[in-house]
């Protein structure tokens, strides 16, 4: 052409800033002061910990009540790093809730975050969901039945299910992701006679595992990089809140409570020695018989229970329990090796030592047959023009729809199935469907995996995969619950539908909205 | 009435290099309105407004094609250089500050609070879209229209439309320096 150089330089000059302007940012929001790796501490430097026991603040012959505030506070997660992180009662994870099954507990939770998300710039309103449990619509954390700062709320649960291990975490509408990724969850256990009375490793031996990734900028603010909403990725792995941390143990079994807390990274464990893990748990209970595996894999918001016997190791060897990672996960060298094990001393306790061959025979939900069923529904989770969606249908669907909106209308007393099927192979879907629990009947038309085979609230629906589960909805279950994908990222860009039990259930959000202080 | 067009001698385009200039307009927009409308439904559905700019972009780039092909009216290749320019320059403003319009914040809350407030989500305004294959493509294919119709124009007309978008350009690295952008 009759361009002259001169021309094309100048025509350059829009053309370069038209590129490179945005792809630079791009690149610096995904680098953005990244902590370098030589900054992180060598992993198995930092000692384990537990997070605290909560503590009642009151009780009667059949509540307990607890007081929890949510706020701002610095963690030292890397050393010499102040982490702004938002905290249950000052710490995160938040403290671990042991309740008794039958005996009910009331939680006054009071959100005293700041009045915006330091990086992204959001108010932060919260909605707590007691995840696992089968509270009632109003106490659930219903997306936008939300608390803005200075506002507090009652949630009452009633721990009216088989003993478990569930948690609480934050699940406000459109915030759940960065809420969570601040720090908002923390364990609760529903312990019952049966659970008492397995000859599973209890008290000092039975551990609670909160498993987060994060990435952290120079000066230790957490970054947040959704990967065009595909999901967030961090390179520290901290369990609860300490990165690669290093437990010194006794040579016998302990039990480990495995919770995924990460907003989208799932997990594949095994130990580095090659033995076995032995899942005793999952979700919503126990299994029918303990499950030993090689690895198994471990998606966002899912719970194992798992025995890992150290009394096959002689004293002063490290154990590590690795990562090895699944699909879909972006990966990097820090996030293979996630703790250690050192077996430090011979056991100083026989008691609860031991895996019986049969751990809960008879749970309600694994009894379930597929000739119960009297429905049969079908739902499809995929991208549609860039957004996260069931069946098509999104929670913006069902705001407008004044959240009369439903995916299904299950009948109250009745077992249905529940087809899910992922139709992509770019990536997979922890699919969490609340109030219930629900077992696997299949995986592409193939038996449940070995670590899967207990009651479930959350399934990994995996790459081009079918599942088929099956759930009852109790005859007292009434009212409107969210499904979802718990990759929270997915779910803040409105993965999320809900159900209707029954009729004239509670109103999730008016039925008690929050008070201001 | 005479129009004024840009059939102009050889002495300032060869024919080879007009053609070659033509063809480039003609085929990259093209391209860029067949991108513009396999997105418009997904924009539609986010906001009318959003659907309908994308349907007037690509019906002004498949104009733009016809007009390189059956006119080459000199105004008229000057309004598709200010057009063009104009859509790289939304495009660089969507993905580096986000654009400063949108659609009505929808409060997913009931009412229980401010949903302007909501900030990160998928309604929010100022919040910067990624880059994407398809967008990034369009927008090379525009920044290529672009050059090829200042090729088309006389040289008296050439050089205060060169040196506009000259302007243009390191206004654009400027705000980038400054932290605008």
């Amino acid at each position: 052409m009759d361009l002259t150089r001169r021309d094309l330089v100048k025509l350059g000059v829009l053309g370069s800033a038209s590129l490179a302007v945005p792809l630079m940012r791009v690149a610096s929001a995904a680098t953005q002061n990244r902590l370098a790796e030589s900054a992180l501490p060598a992993p198995f430097t930092t000692p384990f910990a537990l997070p605290p026991l909560a503590v009642p603040t009151d009780y009667d012959d059949t509540t307990d009540y607890y007081q929890m505030t949510m706020r701002e506070v610095g963690a030292e997660i890397v050393p010499g790093l102040i982490t702004p992180t938002w905290a249950y009662d000052g710490v995160s994870p938040g403290p671990t809730v042991v309740n008794r099954f039958g005996r009910k507990t009331v939680i006054r939770h009071t959100n005293h975050l700041p009045s915006v998300h330091p990086q992204l710039g959001y108010q932060p309103w919260t909605s707590v969901h007691l995840h696992g449990s089968e509270s009632l619509p109003q106490y659930d954390g219903y997306a936008s039945d939300i608390s803005l700062p200075g506002q507090f709320k009652h949630y009452r649960y009633p721990n009216s299910q088989e003993s478990r291990t569930i948690w609480y975490h934050d699940h406000g509408v459109m915030h759940t992701g960065p809420n969570v990724y601040m720090g908002l969850a923390g364990q609760y256990w529903i312990q019952d006679e049966l659970e008492m009375s397995l000859p599973i490793p209890k008290g000092r031996y039975d551990i609670p595992l909160v498993v987060q990734d994060l990435m952290l900028a120079a000066d230790g603010t957490r970054l947040w990089n959704d990967n065009d909403s595909s999901g967030v990725f961090g390179d520290i792995i901290v369990v609860n809140g300490r990165p690669w941390p290093v437990m010194k143990v006794e040579r016998r079994k302990y039990r480990f409570r495995i919770l995924n807390a990460s907003v989208s990274r799932s997990y594949r464990w095994q130990l580095d020695s090659g033995k076995p893990l032995v899942v005793v748990r999952t979700d919503s209970g126990f299994c029918a018989s303990p499950q030993r595996v090689k690895s198994f894999r471990h998606g966002v918001a899912e719970r194992y229970e798992v025995i890992i016997d150290f009394a096959k190791y002689p004293i002063g060897q490290r154990v590590v329990l690795q990562n090895l990672s699944n699909k879909n996960v972006i990966d990097y060298p820090t996030t293979k090796n996630v703790m250690a094990f050192d077996v430090a001393s011979e056991s100083t306790s026989k008691v609860n030592n031991a895996i019986p061959a049969a751990l809960d025979p008879y749970n309600q939900t694994m009894a379930l047959t597929e000739s119960m069923a009297t429905r049969t529904r079908q739902f499809k989770f995929f991208r549609d023009h860039g957004r996260w969606t069931i069946n098509g249908q999104t929670w913006d669907d069902v705001v407008e729809s004044g959240f009369t909106k439903t995916l299904a209308n299950p009948e109250p007393g009745t077992v249905e199935l529940w087809e899910i099927q992922n139709p992509s192979g770019g990536w997979h879907h922890p699919v969490h469907i609340h109030l219930i629990d629900f077992q696997i009947l299949s995986r592409n038309g193939k038996p449940p995996l070995a670590h899967e085979r207990g009651p479930k609230d959350v399934v990994y629906l995996g790459e081009n995969e079918t599942v088929r589960l099956l759930m009852k909805f109790k005859p007292y279950h009434r009212g409107k619950y969210m499904m979802h994908c718990h990759n929270l990222v997915h779910e803040d860009h409105d993965m999320m539908g809900q159900f209707e039990v029954g009729t004239a259930g509670d109103d999730p959000i008016w039925s008690e909205p929050a008070a201001w202080e | 009435m005479t129009v004024l067009t840009a059939d102009l001698p050889t002495a300032t385009t060869s024919r080879v290099e007009q053609v070659a200039a033509i063809a480039t307009v003609a085929i990259l927009s093209v391209v860029g309105a067949g991108i513009h409308l396999y997105v418009a439904p997904e924009h539609f559905e986010e906001w009318w407004a959003f659907g309908w700019f994308f349907l007037v972009v690509a019906a002004a780039q498949v104009a733009t094609a016809l007009l390189v092909l059956w006119g080459r009216a000199l105004m008229l290749i000057v309004a598709a250089i200010v057009a063009n320019a104009g859509t790289v320059l939304v495009w660089v403003v969507s993905r580096t500050d986000g654009l400063p319009i949108g659609p009505p914040v929808l409060d997913m809350t009931g009412g229980l609070a401010d949903p302007t407030k909501g900030g990160y989500g998928t309604h929010a305004v100022g919040l910067p879209e990624p880059v994407g294959v398809l967008d990034l493509t369009a927008t090379v294919c525009e920044l290529l229209v672009l050059a090829a119709l200042c090729a088309l124009l006389p040289r008296a007309w050439r050089r205060p439309v060169v040196d506009g978008v000259l302007v243009v350009g390191l206004l654009l690295w400027g705000l980038f320096l400054v932290g605008v952008l």
